[in-house]
């Protein structure tokens, strides 16, 4: 388990290196959407986000690889809780595809992170005053969640131009668990790594 | 339009990760308390196993040793360090007051069972003001059992009191209850209440303070146990007679072993 993992993490971070030395000129722009329109359409599955996760998201930047995207995510109940229900904001660069095989081609490396909320009264965003100053500092509802993934897609043929259909897979992590990592040496870098699969749909 | 091939190497590599990836499928976390757990009715599975020793302590005369630990939040290596030093000993079983976690998610409830569970002895816990956070609470009473519960081994008896009132409301500490389980017939010599939040302490319910050292000296408990404060404390907090014996956290490296013999208790600070 553990040594899949450093393995998952050395491949998605040695291969963008090793693509970066091949030269692509096709860093062609697809053509924009009408500005209040979605860029593109994603789904995803758990990443602390929920087990399920959709939302629409914005390309821009140069070459449109800087992404930002909102999704809704619900996590079911379990027969002894509440369903939980999580907002999600994510910022991340995703490098520019090349081609695999076929007509796949493969985005080395998405590295970015998100900002979950998730709603309900016993998730707190500012602890009360009823707590003595600094007994807890984290909140409850929001967590910070960086990751890193790769993604790989084809062109399928659209009605106003080609969409791109991709699939992506990231390791993510969390603010808190990031933190309780560096403060005691019993926990590793596995223990606080999770995975989270994918779909993207650029319209 | 060229479309320039990668090398062999990396056509390979692609695939590979996308199956090593799919195959750590217990990697995916839903959610920070999700409520997919992998263990469930730990207290339960645990008095299963204490029960079986009962035969071997029906005689009020034979020693009854445990450990007392808590606030093993975070704090792994050190916990590991400490499940080895209590399986060097002969102990009964552990005692565990609470604060498994920091944030009460799932995954480091999780982690502290995988931790704990490499105890030769079954364990025993008590909620802390950090496992109520979020779904903590739902968390716990799902993956170990009921906040406030009891037990009795031969003529000992062992009450577990949820004292998080700040995480939960007045009705915390539940007083009416823990007196019930206080009044025990006579073959019950010796009575433990152990919980997170000493009485005195100013996140425990003020207005309980002086009903519960009242129960614990109505009912003459041996020793009151309990975690919180991450320092080891003994004291008559008030001058009654009453034990009342705080672990240090797990950090601290040191916990306390507990030795009753007829109706003395006896405890000492073992250190790791």
């Amino acid at each position: 388990m553990r040594s899949f993992f450093t393995l998952c993490l050395l491949l998605s971070l040695s291969c963008p290196f090793a693509a970066s030395a091949q030269q692509d000129s096709l860093k062609e722009d697809r053509p924009k959407n009408k500005w209040y329109a979605p860029d593109y359409l994603v789904m995803q599955h758990a990443g602390l986000i929920g087990i399920l996760a959709a939302g629409v998201g914005y390309d821009f930047g140069r070459h449109d690889r800087t992404n930002a995207e909102i999704m809704y995510g619900f996590t079911p109940n379990y027969g002894f809780k509440n369903t939980t229900h999580t907002f999600t904001t994510r910022v991340y660069y995703q490098s520019h595809p090349k081609p695999l095989y076929r007509d796949f081609k493969i985005s080395w490396i998405k590295a970015g992170a998100g900002i979950s909320m998730t709603i309900g009264e016993q998730f707190e965003t500012f602890f009360p005053k009823k707590y003595p100053e600094g007994y807890y500092i984290w909140p409850t509802a929001t967590r910070i969640l960086p990751f890193v993934g790769s993604s790989v897609g084809r062109t399928f043929k659209g009605h106003a131009r080609p969409l791109y259909g991709e699939f992506y897979a990231e390791i993510g992590t969390s603010d808190v668990m990031i933190v309780d990592k560096y403060r005691n040496k019993g926990i590793s870098v596995p223990d606080i790594l999770n995975l989270a699969l994918g779909l993207r749909l650029k319209l | 339009m060229k479309t320039k091939h990668l090398p062999r190497i990396q056509k390979w590599l692609a695939p590979l990760l996308l199956l090593l990836v799919l195959s750590a499928c217990e990697a995916f976390e839903y959610h920070p308390y999700a409520g997919n757990l992998e263990y469930k009715n730990l207290t339960a599975q645990n008095l299963d196993r204490i029960k079986a020793l009962e035969t071997q302590y029906s005689n009020p005369l034979t020693p009854l040793r445990f450990a007392l630990t808590g606030d093993t939040q975070g704090y792994f290596a050190e916990t590991e360090d400490m499940v080895k030093d209590m399986n060097s000993r002969d102990i009964a079983f552990v005692l565990h007051a609470g604060d498994l976690t920091n944030y009460a998610f799932t995954d480091e409830f999780e982690r502290m069972h995988r931790a704990l569970s490499k105890l030769k002895m079954p364990y025993l816990t008590v909620i802390g003001n950090h496992d109520c956070l979020g779904d903590g609470d739902k968390l716990y009473k799902e993956m170990y059992g009921p906040l406030d519960y009891s037990f009795t081994l031969g003529p000992h008896k062992f009450i577990f009191l949820n004292t998080n009132f700040l995480e939960f409301d007045e009705s915390v500490p539940n007083m009416s209850w823990l007196e019930q389980e206080l009044q025990t017939p006579a073959s019950i010599a010796n009575k433990f209440v152990l919980s997170h939040i000493s009485p005195e302490n100013s996140e425990a319910n003020p207005n309980q303070e002086e009903n519960y050292a009242r129960l614990m000296r109505q009912y003459n408990v041996r020793l009151s146990l309990q975690g919180h404060t991450h320092n080891y404390q003994a004291r008559e907090l008030y001058k009654d007679g009453i034990k009342y014996v705080t672990t240090a956290a797990a950090l601290k490296r040191s916990y306390v072993l507990v030795t009753v013999t007829g109706t003395q208790a006896t405890f000492e600070k073992i250190e790791f």
